[in-house]
């Protein structure tokens, strides 16, 4: 009996035991399916915001970038020059949505396509239950890939070309390096409240090296003077505020420009030619909002004895100063330490470019210009150069190198054996808003009228109409279109059709796309013709000049003014997301 | 008896966090596809009712009314910003949790009584195509 007593004793305290590891043991299992449960949904629904912070970043930076791809400016100057900037916004939308990341976790050309860029976000969360396991936090992430394509690839805004805000007129120098509105300050210093010396500054001017190719004449033997290197010079003064117009520099100001064979005061060197503009003459005046020539004789000097260099393959420098015209101005100093910022460019000569060309003024004839005529120019149809105005040419082809970033003294002009821009940032639009070609920094018709016009023109004129180079659409597999509107298309008008240098039909000539008249007196800025090539399209198209071949009426006022895919904002397409939780943070 | 009502306990408060981070969850969705949709449709002359409407559609099917989207719905640029192209929008909601609470008073720690949470999303504007 007491032996039973003590066995039941025993065994009572044995299944207590087992009790105790029971209960041990599912406590156990239930805060590991409980840590499964909260922390690891906790963890998705931090995933969830990552996500979003990863679209949005990318998103934003993505549109950002597109943004800046306009003037036909490739997605690799872009991206060159604008880079860093996307990246801060892909820094600060992620901060937005809560989230702070780096700005290199934002990478470019991804996927090795130059139109995606791809956006990381984390950051690391607590957990709840699974602390009891030796996990008290988890990295969570979340990334986004986004494919983006220009803002606008014809878009042209007035506003952009030498005026502030537009990306094209950087300053050469000084506190305002690339700024978009051209230099207002001088480059004595480099900051803007003069407290900085600028250490690269030189009083004598800025020095620019560039190369001509030994086979520079072969290279442009379809020009008239093959031997021939015209430079221009723009002078940003024209912002409307601070500069020269608004605030007339002081009798001391003076541009120097000169072009050397040499180092510029180099023993040895030759000074060919210099040009000084000085306070008041018409050539200072001229200098304003416009690419100019230096001096007809400085062209003239300067071709002749590059002409007498005979194979080519020399390096000339070109050296720039400007004295005073600028905000901080010491009126009558003529110290030639203040310098106003300016663009250069330099290439094969090129010729007038051509307003609207009148035909037949006197009425005549109800057939339409022959478009396979030899044109103004004198350009051949087989030419390449057949119906553009040479300025256009002259510009596309080497007003911008897209191989070379950045303003300094010294930048190298010569690439790919042409005479291209001086720099990146150097390039003059060709078209302005309305898609005029601008020459000399004026458009095809008056500065405040940047449309082409024709005004008061006799019964039935022919009207050649240049409007000039369109760029492809960059964003592959899209159409480009462009827009023409004519403006009071009346009294009789009777015809008009567009043409494009590089889209020809299979003999050769000019495709004819028709347009469509407006009625009489019938003003509208409503589209009136539209043109899509490329892409899905009939025609292939990678750019070219367009004209326009109108048959006017009697006494007919009308305008003409064409936009490239006008109207669209900045596209960009999230196509990619992938998230994940996990302790090493890849996703 | 001590361990049955623990588990009880344990079981429900799961059974409302889940439902609490699921709601949280529809919200940021919601919030998400709001911001996205205002920033490609801004300019048109009624984005902003357009765009509760769209967000109404997209939370069809969940616990959120067509009311709840209309009233607890805010669309504004952050820091006293204007709504522009190029500028921050950020998509708000607001909402009482205790509408989805269901074991306040049973399982310890949920709160019970009015809960307002805000969830948001802030995007880009770019302006409608």
């Amino acid at each position: 009996m007491i032996f039973s007593i003590k066995m039941r004793g025993a065994r009572s305290r044995t299944q207590r035991g087992f009790l105790v590891i029971l209960l041990v043991a599912a406590m156990v299992t239930i805060m590991f399916l409980a840590s499964y449960a909260i922390d690891r949904s906790f963890l998705n629904y931090r995933r969830v915001q990552a996500q979003q912070a990863a679209d949005a970043a990318a998103l934003a930076a993505g549109w950002w970038l597109s943004s800046q791809m306009v003037n036909g400016a490739s997605a690799t100057t872009i991206l060159a020059l604008d880079s860093a900037s996307a990246q801060q916004v892909a820094v600060t939308y992620a901060g937005y949505n809560g989230y702070v990341i780096s700005p290199a976790a934002t990478t470019f050309t991804y996927d090795a396509n130059i139109f995606k860029l791809h956006v990381q976000v984390s950051r690391t969360e607590p957990t709840f239950f699974a602390s009891f396991f030796g996990q008290s936090a988890a990295l969570v992430g979340a990334s986004a890939t986004v494919d983006f394509q220009p803002t606008s690839p014809l878009a042209w805004d007035p506003s952009w070309y030498g005026r502030v805000g537009g990306p094209l007129l950087l300053s050469a120098d000084g506190p305002q390096e690339g700024y978009n509105g051209g230099d207002l300050l001088d480059s004595v210093d480099t900051t803007e409240d003069g407290t900085v010396p600028n250490n690269s500054y030189n009083k004598l001017g800025e020095v620019y090296e560039f190369t001509v190719p030994a086979n520079y004449a072969a290279m442009n033997s379809n020009q008239k003077n093959p031997n021939n290197i015209l430079f221009e010079i723009y002078d940003p003064g024209i912002l409307g505020i601070n500069d020269e117009l608004d605030h007339p520099a002081s009798p001391g100001e003076t541009w120097d420009f000169s072009l050397w064979k040499g180092f510029p005061r180099s023993p040895g060197s030759i000074e060919i030619t210099h040009q000084d503009y000085m306070y008041g003459e018409f050539a200072d005046i001229a200098t304003q909002n416009m690419w100019v020539t230096p001096d007809a004789t400085w062209d003239y000097n300067a071709k002749t004895d590059l002409q007498s260099a005979g194979s080519g393959g020399v390096n000339y420098y070109i050296e720039v100063s400007s004295d005073s015209s600028s905000e901080n101005d010491v009126p009558g100093s003529g110290t030639g330490h203040f310098k106003n910022g300016y663009q250069l460019r330099a290439g094969p000569e090129h010729s007038e470019l051509m307003s609207t060309t009148v035909t037949n003024a006197s009425g005549g004839t109800s057939t339409l210009v022959n478009p396979n005529a030899l044109d103004i120019t004198g350009f051949p149809l087989l030419s390449p150069y057949y119906g553009q105005p040479n300025d256009v040419i002259w510009e596309n082809e080497y007003g911008y190198d897209p191989g070379f970033s950045g303003i300094n003294s010294s930048g190298l002009i010569g690439t790919g054996g042409y005479i291209s821009g001086m720099s990146a940032t150097t390039k003059s639009k060709n078209l302005d808003s309305n898609g005029n070609a601008i020459h000399n920094g004026v458009t095809m018709s008056m500065v405040e009228d940047p449309s082409v016009t024709c005004v008061g023109l006799a019964a039935e004129n022919y009207v050649t109409i240049y409007f000039g180079y369109a760029p492809p659409n960059q964003q592959s597999g899209q159409a480009t279109t462009i827009t023409f509107r004519g403006w009071d298309q009346d009294t009789g008008a009777e015809s008009i059709y567009y043409t494009c240098s590089t889209i020809l039909n299979g003999s050769g000539k000019p495709v004819q796309f028709p347009g469509q008249i407006g009625g009489n007196s019938e003003w509208s800025n409503d589209a009136s013709n539209t043109v899509s090539v490329g892409s899905g399209t009939i025609y292939p198209y990678t750019g070219g000049n367009w004209t326009a071949w109108y048959v006017t009426g009697p006494d007919d006022n009308t305008t003409w003014t064409w936009t490239g895919n006008s109207g669209s904002h900045a596209r960009v397409w999230l196509i990619s997301t992938n998230n994940a939780t996990n302790s090493s943070g890849i996703w | 008896m001590f361990v049955s009502v623990f588990l009880l306990i344990m079981l429900f408060g799961i059974i409302q966090y889940g439902i609490i981070i699921s709601s949280l969850n529809t919200l940021q969705q919601v919030t998400r596809e709001g911001a996205r949709y205002y920033t490609v449709h801004f300019n048109d002359s009624n984005d902003v009712s357009e765009t509760t409407s769209y967000m109404q559609t997209v939370a069809q099917g969940s616990f959120l009314t067509n009311n709840d989207i209309i009233n607890d719905v805010t669309i504004t640029a952050p820091g006293n910003g204007t709504l522009q192209i190029a500028s921050p929008v950020q998509v708000m909601m607001s909402y009482d949790m205790s509408k989805r609470t269901y074991f306040g008073g049973f399982v310890p720690g949920v709160k019970t009584g009015t809960n307002i949470v805000k969830r948001s999303t802030t995007m880009m504007i770019e302006g409608s195509n």
